[in-house]
């Protein structure tokens, strides 16, 4: 009977122990064939493509070698494969419209794979948040902020929005925006603002740190003094040629204004009256 | 504490454990000490002393406390006492502007003299590298058409000396000869120059003054700038030792910046 029953279900399903083996072959050299080929490649890639790029290429290279082996493995075991083209139709109809999201953003990711605006590595500013990009995926990219949260934005949105990269180039601007008193003398405040830029050393000789008059604003003399240097050095430039311009102001008794109001009697000469009670004392 | 003369800088001494050597150059104030199993070293630039006379100071505990920043302390159990300073070349070009502008007239030629400041090595035992230090931190400034492509390179001032009896010497700057001249029609006004430091060796003549190898810059008729480095001592040297290889080789000792701002 045992022996009725196997031969009965080897017929309904048209295999043998011998097609299984061979099947089970084909299908372990097409997982070592796909690790190894990939590997490969991403050995040959990895020089000349950036680290996205030659990782997408393995994936991609694994991935079509192990389906193309699975395929062969299914036809080794006798699957008729013309019922799963048919049924493959219709899943890609449910599946292109469940998914239409998920194939807008891995289209989205190949086409900035060509237009490279970023890579990984690079600190970007994109809807709000900055930071330093650590991966860039099929579906999206991931970021890591300076205060070390983990944001993953998809790639749709990187394609549509503005990204800011701010490591691109190998020098950045800084602009300091304050303004001084009426009453300084704004020669002399060019020239302590020159004086300092040219006194700390990363700051950048050339492009010139640059001074921009920005109007007569309602308590200061308001201005723009923009220095230049290294990406690696921004931050630190940042900071002292802050610290730095305060110290030279409070040494050259140059006045940075609160905000403040002059209130006139309505004419100039004549002083406001002004009294002075005492609460304590009576009346 | 015993002074060491400043001729002697460049030649290796014996420094012993629990000593130190302290040595003023430019506005360099730099002291190295050496201990049980560990090297240290400490630094600072002082404003306004570059009229300082150069000195070198050797003795038993000199007190580091007073240089509060740029402190390097190295493990090495080697023992060795052998201690060097080595003159280098600054590490990057050195974009130099004379303090007046001057122009070169079309079809004209010119020598002119620029200082360029050094670099300390600190070399111990056999040749190894504790770190180098310029005698002062040239600004950083950047060489390029635009604010994309370019270099990071020093910047300093210059008087640009015509002629060599206006140079002053000292040990901390090395003086390049550099030959401009002016192929095209027109006058170039000199408003900076971009010196390829790195490619260049470092000399001493019998006086002890640093120089380099001499330059020359040629404007061309179409605009383009090309350069050449005289890979021997300069003519105004008598008696060179060279004390320091470039940094950087070239293949050949003639190549075109494509940067157009190479003179500007």
């Amino acid at each position: 009977m045992p022996q009725e029953l196997i031969t009965d279900l080897q017929t309904l399903f048209s295999i043998n122990i011998s097609e299984i083996f061979r099947a089970g072959l084909v299908f372990l050299t097409g997982l070592i064939l796909a690790s190894i080929l990939s590997r490969l490649i991403h050995r040959v890639v990895k020089n000349h493509w950036s680290i996205h790029q030659s990782y997408i290429t393995r994936q991609a290279v694994y991935w079509f070698i192990f389906v193309l082996f699975i395929i062969m493995t299914l036809r080794q075991l006798g699957f008729d494969l013309s019922v799963l083209v048919g049924a493959a139709g219709i899943l890609t109809l449910a599946i292109g419209f469940a998914s239409q999201t998920s194939a807008s953003n891995i289209i989205s990711g190949l086409f900035l794979l060509g237009e490279k605006p970023f890579e990984v590595g690079d600190v970007i500013q994109v809807d709000g948040t900055e930071g330093e990009v650590i991966s860039i995926d099929l579906l999206s990219a991931k970021i890591r902020t300076f205060d070390n949260l983990f944001v993953r934005i998809p790639n749709e949105t990187l394609l549509k929005t503005k990204v800011i990269t701010n490591t691109r180039y190998p020098i950045r601007r800084f602009d300091i925006v304050m303004g001084v008193a009426y009453k300084e003398d704004m020669q002399r405040v060019i020239d302590v603002l020159m004086d300092v830029a040219d006194k700390n050393p990363i700051c950048l000789d050339e492009p010139k740190p640059l001074f921009i008059h920005r109007g007569f604003g309602d308590s200061s003399v308001d201005f723009q003094f923009s220095v230049w240097s290294t990406r690696a050095n921004w931050l630190e430039l940042k900071n002292s040629m802050q610290l730095q311009i305060k110290e030279a102001f409070d040494r050259e008794d140059i006045e940075i204004p609160f905000p403040h109001r002059t209130i006139y009697t309505g004419s100039t000469t004549d002083p406001m009256p002004l009294e002075i009670i005492d609460r304590k004392s009576p009346g | 504490m015993k002074e060491l003369p400043i001729d002697k800088l460049w030649q290796a001494l014996e420094l012993n454990i629990n000593e130190s050597l302290l040595i003023t150059l430019g506005s360099l104030k730099l002291v190295i000490r050496h201990d049980t199993k560990e090297w240290s070293i400490a630094y600072e630039w002082q404003q306004d002393s570059d009229d300082e006379k150069p000195s070198c100071l050797l003795g038993k505990d000199l007190d580091f406390t007073e240089i509060e920043q740029n402190i390097h302390r190295f493990a090495y159990s080697n023992n060795t006492s052998v201690l060097q300073l080595r003159p280098r070349l600054a590490d990057r070009s050195v974009v130099t502007r004379p303090r007046v502008p001057f122009n070169l007239l079309a079809r004209q030629r010119t020598w002119l003299y620029v200082s360029t400041p050094i670099w300390l090595e600190v070399v111990i035992g056999d040749n190894v590298t504790l770190k180098e230090i310029p005698v002062f931190r040239p600004s950083d400034t950047w060489f390029g058409s635009n604010t994309t492509e370019g270099e990071i390179a020093y910047a300093t001032r210059t008087h640009a000396r015509l002629k060599l009896d206006e140079i002053s010497f000292n040990q901390y700057r090395a003086i390049t000869p550099v030959e401009l001249i002016n192929d095209t029609e027109k006058p170039i006004l000199l408003e900076r120059i971009s010196l390829p430091v790195p490619l260049l060796h470092l000399y001493s003549d019998k006086e002890k003054n640093l120089w380099t190898s001499p330059v020359s810059i040629v404007r061309e008729p179409n605009n383009g700038t090309s350069i050449k480095i005289e890979p021997n001592s300069p003519a105004e040297v008598t008696q060179a030792t060279e004390l320091a290889l470039p940094r950087q080789s070239i293949e050949r000792n003639v190549f075109t910046r494509t940067l157009h701002a190479l003179l500007g």
